[in-house]
């Protein structure tokens, strides 16, 4: 299914593929989206009062939110570490690390300057990830300066819980937003899933990283989009 | 205060120069597949973050893209900016800890004067100075303050029962004080309006060798206790209206609740069923999740260890 070096990318309807995510960066990601979702959904009723009466049962919520909270930064460390299978995820994450003016561009114009050509990751997408990887790491922070309270000076600990909260609402809604975009570009969730993406989808919004697909045959890439 | 920004920068930096780092964390992560176990993989995905965060993004471990035809450059034009929103997100949380007390008390100040209510999704921000709301067991009790109750013995001559109209026609104390959450949550300037617990104590005739009042509430789970003299402070009420409600809400605790002004929340037990006089503090529902008895605001629950911080509560 994947695109072969030296083999023609779909100029008609017939679907072509090109493949996006290996196995240990979709376990990667779903991972972390089950911890995220279950953080978000407990979260819920520790924080709004009338579904803290509805729900009740605060200790298992804290619970549940504490552990599944501190175990997200665990699925991306474990998969980048493994050093054969985490080859890709970790290719990937240079690539979202690294900004070009374009990706700037991306951002002022939120993709619509019709000249821009990103690569696999355009700005949003970039933005993203860093957001919520800097997000997983102030929750973190924050989150354990409230539950084991006790070494911390009592300011701190309210300091702790105004950011916990400000950037919890953050959270939800450039998670929201990120769901709200893979509902829209059912091409993209797809790609969570199966790890293939149409070329259709990529000529169309990550045209660089096509343009390497073809040519990986001769020149090689940074993402070699044939691994797998 | 400023350790908290230094805290967490050193933790993300690795020491040594870049080479002798990039030297060891290749030995590491080519240690990797051999090893298997989730910890040590852990350990070795946070040092493969730390180098990316702190090192220009080209230490890549292009020894380990060996599967495909990894050229080992970056495109020139391009900048770390992952890394730094990461960083920089870390230092401004960090900050955020140290001065978000004070950042608190404005915003809450600006959204009382937009929203004077204080109810509506306006209290939903941050800062907004709500209440959480806690429970202990799994749903919440409801009584009304025609049903309630306040049964008070235990070492006392007149064992003594009080309905909610006999409590609000007693001497009020009106009290405009903080409530402020052990974790760091704290509503500014609470008004309440209660019976000083002395009041009642007297009422119902302390006996001599008593040193202690337990509490209880009708969820049947939640205790609390104070000596004998924190107990006859004269900022210790039993509240039957607070925020300008009276009775007290169902989610606040009401009708009636303990409020103990100079204490943690934790103290001020909800939905107060029963006051019972004894030799001996009970510790309570929260002092047995690891919190301490005598829960001072500012000199209590500090230290790696919780409980026992303070003087024994037999002594008083």
């Amino acid at each position: 299914m994947s695109l072969l070096p030296g083999e023609t990318p779909a100029r008609t309807e017939s679907p072509a593929f090109l493949h996006r995510f290996d196995r240990t960066e979709r376990v990667v990601h779903w991972a972390t989206a089950a911890l995220m979702l279950t953080c978000i959904a407990t979260a819920l009723p520790l924080y709004i009062p009338s579904l803290s009466s509805l729900v009740g049962r605060r200790a298992l919520l804290v619970y549940l939110h504490v552990y599944a909270g501190l175990c997200l930064p665990l699925p991306v460390l474990v998969g980048v570490a493994r050093s054969r299978w985490g080859a890709h995820l970790r290719s990937d994450l240079r690539q979202i690390n690294r900004w070009s003016a374009g990706d700037r561009r991306w951002l002022a114009t939120w993709g619509r300057d019709p000249f821009l050509t990103p690569g696999k990751f355009n700005g949003g997408q970039k933005a993203n990830a860093a957001f919520i990887g800097g997000a997983i790491l102030v929750m973190a922070m924050t989150g354990t300066i409230m539950k084991w309270f006790g070494p911390w000076p009592l300011s701190w600990r309210t300091g702790a819980t105004f950011v916990h909260d400000l950037l919890a609402l953050v959270i939800v809604v450039v998670v929201t937003g990120h769901v709200g975009y893979a509902l829209r570009w059912p091409s993209t969730l797809r790609a969570m899933t199966t790890g293939l993406v149409d070329v259709r989808w990529a000529r169309r919004h990550a045209p660089g990283w096509l343009a390497e697909a073809e040519n990986a045959g001769t020149r090689g890439s940074d993402s070699p989009p044939s691994v797998n | 205060m400023e350790s908290a920004s230094c805290e967490s920068a050193t933790a993300l930096t690795p020491t040594g120069g870049a080479d002798q780092t990039r030297a060891a964390s290749s030995s590491q992560v080519a240690s990797g597949p051999r090893r298997g176990r989730t910890g040590g993989e852990a350990v070795e995905g946070a040092l493969y973050f730390a180098r990316l965060l702190t090192h220009n993004g080209r230490v890549a471990l292009h020894h380990v893209d060996s599967v495909g035809p990894s050229t080992g450059t970056t495109p020139p034009s391009t900048t770390p900016i992952g890394r730094r929103i990461v960083l920089g997100m870390g230092l401004v949380g960090a900050a955020g800890i140290a001065f978000g007390g004070i950042l608190q008390r404005e915003v809450g100040r600006v959204v009382s004067a937009i929203n004077p209510g204080g109810g509506g999704l306006a209290a939903l921000i941050p800062g907004a100075n709500q209440f959480r709301i806690y429970n202990a067991a799994g749903t919440q009790p409801d009584l009304s303050s025609a049903a309630y109750r306040l049964n008070v013995g235990g070492l006392v001559d007149n064992p003594l029962t009080f309905s909610f109209d006999e409590l609000i026609s007693m001497p009020a104390t009106h009290l405009s004080k903080d409530f402020q959450c052990v974790t760091g949550w704290r509503v500014p300037g609470v008004h309440w309006v209660g019976v000083a617990l002395s009041e009642i104590l007297d009422r119902a005739g302390v006996q001599p060798p008593a040193s202690a009042v337990n509490f209880g509430s009708f969820d049947g789970l939640y205790t609390e206790s104070l000596t004998m003299d924190q107990a006859r402070r004269p900022d210790v009420i039993v509240a039957y209206e607070m925020l300008g409600t009276r009775p007290i809400s169902q989610d606040h605790g009401g009708p009636v609740r303990l409020y103990v002004a100079p204490m943690y929340g934790y103290k001020s037990i909800k939905w107060l069923s029963s006051i019972t006089v004894a030799t001996r503090a009970v510790p309570g529902y929260w002092e047995q999740n690891g919190y301490d008895v005598n829960a001072w605001i500012g000199r209590s629950n500090s230290g790696f260890r919780n409980t026992g911080s303070d003087k024994p509560i037999d002594g008083g």
